[in-house]
């Protein structure tokens, strides 16, 4: 079972991959924080349950995932309340450049591309969301993302192909 | 990951693909690397991080006073439905309460109505001729008198 000192070493060393999954899933920098609490909070709670059958990075992600259905149903209960105020926006993050050997033309073009995935990722269904920013942001295997999400791994490249298709069409491609 | 491997996940995908195809496949993989790339240096510009036992106090705090939250808002959503339930009940009291008077009132009518039936009925069999009979009863009457005439009249001229 791991100590506290344990744990600190785990947070140092996956915090920022819970916190990026998060922010991209859920788009908002306070929310994505809060969450990423929450979550090694869970993984502390319940870090006997621990057994070491999947990698402590596929567990904290799962514990995430939780998390981030949690709070969307919640938000789909609490319809009253405010909207996000913190959201992250590609165009908001100025400082970030595509490539510095790139042309301003190339870096304006690299922009727009962003935003068009960024719009088609967040148009997803959640679940598909969530295997697209798994696969292709975070960059687990498909049999990773199935321990993960809970699901078949045939029914994570179901959900990787459409969520692909989707943002293939939004980029003006063919289905 | 390299923009190459993204190329590679992407083309997994879409096996079957003429070269127009995956000159667009090409295309996609590389927009999709770009927006992992932003994603990456989105989730790096964070602020000064508090120390963890810090973080899991914090969380600690919010997760309490969230289970607070909710039970305040069940509280409130029982006090919404008890006094939403009040004038209901109330007014099905009421509702229950003016059907069974409807209904007592209806059953006296039929009593009254058959009490009155049955008087009629009684009357009618104590009544020596039928109702129906009576035209013949009277003239049986009228057929007497006239005998009893005729043999006073015989009698008188005797």
């Amino acid at each position: 079972m791991l100590d506290l000192a344990d744990f600190d070493e785990v947070v140092r060393l996956y915090r920022q991959r819970v916190f990026r999954f998060l922010l991209a899933s859920l788009r908002d920098r306070d929310l994505a924080e809060n969450l990423t609490q929450d979550c090694f909070l869970r993984a502390y709670m319940a870090r006997e349950h621990f057994r070491g059958d999947s990698s402590l990075i596929t567990w904290l992600m799962k514990i995430a995932t939780n998390l981030i259905r949690d709070h969307l149903r919640s938000k789909r209960l609490r319809f009253w309340t405010k909207t996000r105020e913190t959201a992250l926006d590609p165009v908001d993050v100025s400082d970030w450049v595509p490539d510095e050997r790139s042309s301003p033309e190339e870096d304006l073009i690299a922009r727009t591309q962003v935003s068009h995935v960024w719009k088609a990722v967040g148009q997803l269904p959640a679940k598909q969301r969530t295997v697209f920013v798994l696969r292709f942001v975070e960059e687990m295997e498909l049999r990773e993302i199935a321990e993960t999400t809970g699901m078949n791994p045939s029914t994570v490249k179901t959900h990787l192909y459409r969520a692909l298709a989707a943002v293939r069409e939004s980029m003006g491609g063919k289905l | 990951m390299t923009r190459e491997t993204t190329d590679r996940q992407v083309k997994e995908l879409y096996a079957e693909s003429d070269a127009a195809s995956k000159r667009e496949l090409e295309s996609l993989a590389n927009s999709i690397s770009h927006f992992r790339e932003m994603v990456h240096f989105a989730a790096e510009c964070q602020g000064a991080q508090l120390p963890v036992s810090a973080q899991l106090e914090r969380a600690a705090k919010r997760q309490q006073s969230r289970q607070r939250r909710m039970m305040l808002e069940w509280a409130v959503a029982l006090a919404l439905c008890v006094t939403a339930a009040i004038p209901a009940t109330s007014y099905l009291r009421t509702q229950a309460a003016r059907e069974e008077a409807q209904r007592q009132a209806q059953i006296l009518q039929q009593r009254e109505a058959d009490t009155a039936l049955l008087e009629q009925v009684t009357n009618e069999l104590s009544e020596s001729v039928p109702d129906s009979l009576q035209p013949l009863a009277d003239m049986d009457n009228d057929y007497a008198k006239d005998q009893t005439y005729t043999k006073e009249r015989t009698n008188g001229r005797n």
